[in-house]
């Protein structure tokens, strides 16, 4: 680890942090879990003026379902807290997505939202949150809003937070009951950065598919929703629906090659992730399990 | 299994405690007063002319105490690499090698991504890596060569003036007609096989401490394989006697293959500069861009066979990658085209290969050196002739395989110090009976057949390894006893996790006839020893092993002579036992620590000072090791991946020092042949960069990648040498890339897929399963 030199501070509340990084006018970096930026900032490939640590700030470290019956997790959950949770609650989505994030090592010191600011097109992360509605919260010098995690991806590794914003919790609308979620991925080995990804929610009205919602990662510059696979499903026969609906998805994909998978391989595997998290999700909503 | 009171026990590794505590001490652990951080800057093209190199705002940056550029390097002897086989050698096989110089820092053009161009000494790292970075290079781009093909055209750069082309070395063999064999053979088939640029990467990258005292001399901390070659080095360019230079190698997080690198010499250069000890720790990126680059190789194989599957003549015409330069000879290619023909017995051969220079890292040995590739084309060849004649793999190998009573054999291919190759011992065909029982192969199939209705892919491959181990240059020892009764071992091998502070206190524990407990080693240090071949090639446990033991017995003589001369017994019948030396009758007479306090009265002991001798060894030419790998695996035919599920080796080692030691050795050989395998590959881009620069897209294989693997042991002696041992630190890995080939195209079956290249990412593999479904179609509308 040998960065160019920073200041460092490690404010006690939300309100501090957005002051400090006004003050740093852009040319400062939250740090949290620092599973992205400390390699980053080893490779001098950022070079911020200051880190704001957010880790003496209490309360962001919490998991609760709020009264909105969402659920609800702070800026310094970790991947393995929220896995932990979700396992210790039958969300079987959450733990699927969980197991591809790196290693364990990787889990227990990333946290959930510091993937999503970091933007990442292979995130597991934001493919969940974009199937389950994910709103933040965020805090900014001229107090706070909500961003829709469909409006949060602007671009390879780029959001629509302004400099001085933090995002201090995320929420998510967990799957009702005859609906069933699941993630599938591709990656060159398990942990790497996925070439394709797909997380998937689907609702059933007897044997047919009332909703689904289905969203992307590694298929894009952002994570991103498959509408085409989506309205294919809708009405349809669960059973029957579900090649056809994948083969659609190469209408809502524009990958990117790079070292872990060309164009021509993510879009060969794009179908094959869908389908196993359509039909994974489908064989929990049918076992009424989310 | 040859056992002694120690040898041939599976005796708990007594280095685990210092490396399984953190105990160890690596170079950068080594701390000097007063040391000053050297950061290399390097060259970020791959070919370009370099017109001016401003250091000013870098020489006056905070901290800085030198920046040096190859203007500097006045006072220094011409970097020229090895390049000449031994005599013998270049006398039977006349191969063409040319020498060039290479620049410690780039001067006027720079070769490769990764080339030093200067060196910056700071008070610490992180002023030394700001300061890099304000060193301002003019460059002006050259057309880079990355192919070795593109390399040989006549319009290709050349590369170094002085060697005319690209060309830096061919070498090649015929045994028998192959000409006229593969004319008159059934069939005959001809195949491409690509083996990638793979990096040996070790845990610890490489790291380098020097001090210079003028009265002291130079002392050199690296992390190398070779402390009495470095020395050599070192010395030659710097212009110091070698005996005014110390070379110590602590501790080592692994290393893979590697002797002296640019920085081995020029830290050193820079503390006697500086007046300040230097150090430099490499980083795992300039480890991967610059360090122990290996395979690389083009094989165009042309095969004649029988209908029965019988090998009746091979053809390779192999291209090396050899990158900007070649610092070992003929090793990799001639190691290549000595192991090809394997377990196998092939009459008729012919084999000949060309280094060419690239714009890229060179091309270095690593675990395995040549051999990996040698194993994939032959097994592959093996493979595709079963395929075309509708056989049974392992029934194509039984009919080729050398059989037990033709041992020992001669190849008839010379080995690299022009000796003749000789199978010395060993029984091939009943290796492979082992490995195929072991996993089960006709339970296999069955499973396979059932598993192919329900549309699984799951598959079965095989390959053999020959391993030529004990190489080069002569080993020494010294074994000394103290008065307390503690034996030391001073041994010119270095340990960089192979066990040797076992294994060789196990050989000497039983020539010397004491109890492992009193002795230590130590090692990798030139102070130590005069002499010292170093840890590479599966040598030490041939040559450090027979060192040792030649000390310890010339020791445990002299012993009993002094305690015969000195209590007035006769010297037969004397034993050492525990240390402790008794007549015939069992009568306790004396202790080695006694004997040791007393050595010091010389009158007493009738001029047999010190209780301390010296033992060397050269093998007379290579012991081979074998093995034979079959591994079982799924593929998944819509994305590619592989996932193992069970391995199974059975080896030859010769007589086993420690069975527990050598399973570790051929396990780790098998997990690094599995990343060799499947995931680890160097990408360059067209500009020539390394896109593969951390363990992100450098993809070693990690625990939850490895299945059960499976060691079962022959054990035919060598003969080469009285404790009968064949080395084992590479085998493991020859093997694997080939069998894993072999087991995915199994899988794969009925599709017929045909697997040139190694690694099988995932990628490849769902490209080549695209090919082979679009060519079945192709086959059906016809």
């Amino acid at each position: 680890m040998k960065p160019p030199p920073f200041s460092y501070a490690a404010p006690a509340t939300v309100r501090e942090a957005t002051e400090l990084l006004d003050r740093a006018g852009g040319r400062a970096r939250v740090l949290a879990g620092g599973q992205s930026l400390i390699p980053m900032l080893r490779h001098r490939l950022l070079a911020p003026e200051a880190l704001i640590d957010l880790r003496r700030i209490e309360g962001l470290r919490d998991i609760c379902i709020d009264d909105a019956r969402r659920l609800r997790l702070g800026a310094m959950v970790t991947h393995h807290a929220l896995e932990r949770w979700a396992s210790d609650h039958g969300q079987d989505l959450l733990v699927d997505a969980a197991a591809h994030i790196g290693h364990r090592s990787v889990r227990t010191l990333g946290t959930v939202i510091g993937s999503l600011t970091h933007a990442d097109p292979a995130a597991e992360w934001a493919a969940v949150a974009l199937v389950l509605d994910g709103a933040c919260q965020v805090a900014g010098p001229d107090g706070e809003r909500e961003v829709g995690v469909e409006e949060l991806f602007t671009g390879l590794h780029s959001t629509s937070l302004a400099g001085s914003e933090i995002i201090t919790s995320l929420t998510l609308s967990l799957p009702p009951s005859r609906t069933g979620a699941a993630f599938s991925e591709v990656a060159p080995r398990p942990g790497d950065p996925a070439v394709a990804g797909a997380a998937a929610a689907v609702s059933l009205d007897g044997p047919r598919v009332e909703s689904a919602r289905v969203a992307l990662i590694g298929l894009a510059a952002t994570p991103c929703r498959a509408p085409s696979v989506e309205a294919a499903l809708s009405g349809s026969e669960a059973s029957v629906g579900i090649e056809a609906a994948a083969q659609a998805v190469e209408n809502d994909i524009a990958p990117i090659g790079d070292i872990h998978g060309s164009e021509e391989y993510r879009r060969r595997v794009a179908p094959v992730v869908v389908a196993r998290a359509l039909r994974s999700a489908l064989a929990r909503a049918e076992g009424g399990r989310p | 299994m040859r056992t002694g009171t120690v040898f041939g026990r599976p005796v708990l590794r007594r280095e685990d405690s210092r490396f399984l505590k953190g105990k160890g001490v690596y170079v950068p652990d080594v701390r000097l007063p007063d040391t000053a951080e050297a950061v290399v800057k390097r060259s970020p093209h791959a070919h370009a002319l370099i017109g001016h190199i401003d250091i000013s705002e870098a020489a006056t940056a905070p901290g800085v105490v030198a920046v040096i550029t190859a203007d500097d390097l006045t006072d220094t002897g011409v970097y020229r690499p090895y390049h000449k086989s031994p005599p013998a050698f270049a006398n039977l096989l006349q191969p063409l090698e040319k020498g060039h110089d290479v620049p410690l820092l780039a001067s006027g053009r720079v070769r490769r991504v990764g080339e030093p161009i200067a060196l910056v000494v700071a008070e610490d790292r992180y002023l030394a890596e700001d300061a890099a970075r304000l060193i301002r290079v003019d460059y002006e781009p050259l057309e880079p060569v990355l192919d070795p093909e593109a390399g040989l055209r006549p319009e290709a750069p050349v590369i170094h003036d002085e060697l005319g082309d690209n060309v830096q070395s061919r070498v090649g063999v015929v045994v028998g007609d192959p000409e006229g064999a593969m004319a008159a053979a059934d069939h005959t088939a001809r195949f491409r096989f690509t083996i990638r640029r793979q990096i040996g990467s070790p845990l610890g990258p490489r790291a380098v401490l020097a001090r210079f005292d003028p009265v002291e001399g130079l002392t050199v901390w690296s992390a190398t394989q070779m402390q009495h070659l470095a020395r050599k080095v070192i010395g030659g360019i710097l212009g110091l006697a070698e005996d005014r230079i110390r070379v110590i190698c602590p501790d080592m997080g692994g290393s893979f293959g590697g002797g002296v690198y640019y920085e081995d010499i020029l830290i050193p250069y820079l503390a006697r500069r500086v007046g300040r000890p230097v150090r430099w720790v490499e980083d795992r990126t300039e480890n991967l861009v610059n360090a122990r680059h290996a395979r690389d190789q083009i094989h165009d194989v042309e095969v004649g066979f029988d209908s029965r599957g019988r090998l009746l003549a091979l053809r390779d015409r192999i291209l090396v990658d050899m990158g900007i330069a070649n610092f070992y000879g003929l090793v990799v290619p001639y190691n290549t085209i000595s192991h090809l023909k394997s377990q196998y017995r092939i009459d008729n051969y012919e084999a000949a290969a060309t280094c060419v220079i690239t714009n890229k890292t060179p091309n270095a040995p690593a675990r395995g050196a040549g051999r990996v590739t040698a194993a994939f084309v032959i097994e592959r060849v093996l493979e595709r002739v079963a395929r075309r004649l509708d056989l049974d793999p392992a029934d194509v190998r039984r009919i080729n395989l050398i059989p037990a009573d033709a041992m020992p054999f001669d190849t008839g291919v010379p080995y690299r110090d022009g000796k003749p190759s000789v199978y010395d011992s060993g029984d091939f065909p009943a290796q492979l009976e082992m490995a195929l029982e072991a996993i089960g192969y006709q339970e296999f199939r069955a499973r396979q057949t059932r598993l192919r209705a329900e549309g699984r892919h799951v598959g079965i491959g095989i390959a053999a390894h020959m391993e030529g181990t004990g190489f080069g240059p002569p080993e020494s020892a010294i074994v000394r006893v103290d008065g307390s009764g503690a034996v030391t071992i001073l041994s010119g091998s270095n340990n960089h996790g192979q066990s040797h502070e076992t294994t060789l206190a196990q050989v000497c524990a039983d020539a010397l006839g004491v109890d492992i407990e009193t002795i230590s080693l130590q090692d990798g240090d030139t102070a130590l020893i005069r002499q010292g071949g170093g840890t590479f090639a599966s040598r030490t446990a041939v040559t450090g092993s027979m060192a040792v033991a030649g000390a310890a017995r010339k020791l445990r003589k002299k012993a009993i002579e002094m305690a015969a001369h000195l209590h007035g017994v006769e010297v037969d019948g004397l034993t050492v036992i525990g240390g402790v030396i008794r007549d015939g009758a069992g009568a306790w007479i004396t202790t080695l620590a006694e004997l040791a306090r007393t050595t010091g009265d010389g009158e007493r002991t009738g001029g047999r000072a010190g209780l301390e001798a010296m033992g060397s060894f050269a093998s007379p030419t290579v012991t081979w090791a074998s093995g034979t790998h079959v591994v079982t695996l799924e593929v998944d035919r819509d994305t590619g991946q592989v996932e193992l599920e069970r391995y199974v080796i059975a080896h030859d080692a010769g007589n086993i020092i420690n069975p527990a030691v050598v399973e570790g050795q051929i396990v780790g050989g098998v997990v690094h042949g599995i990343g060799n395998a499947l995931s680890e590959e160097a990408v360059y881009d067209e500009a020539g960069n390394l896109l593969t620069g951390s363990f992100v897209d450098y993809r070693l294989p990690r625990a939850i990648d490895v299945p059960p693997i499976e060691v079962h042991h022959q054990e035919f002696p060598s003969g080469l040498n009285d404790l009968g041992i064949k080395g084992c630190g590479e085998g493991g890995t020859v093997g694997a890339p080939a069998a894993i080939a072999n087991a995915v195209e199994d899988a794969l079956l009925p599709l017929d897929l045909r697997i040139t290249e190694m690694p099988m990412q995932p990628e490849k593999l769902l490209r080549y399963i695209h090919q082979a479904e679009a060519a079945a179609r192709q086959v059906q509308e016809a």
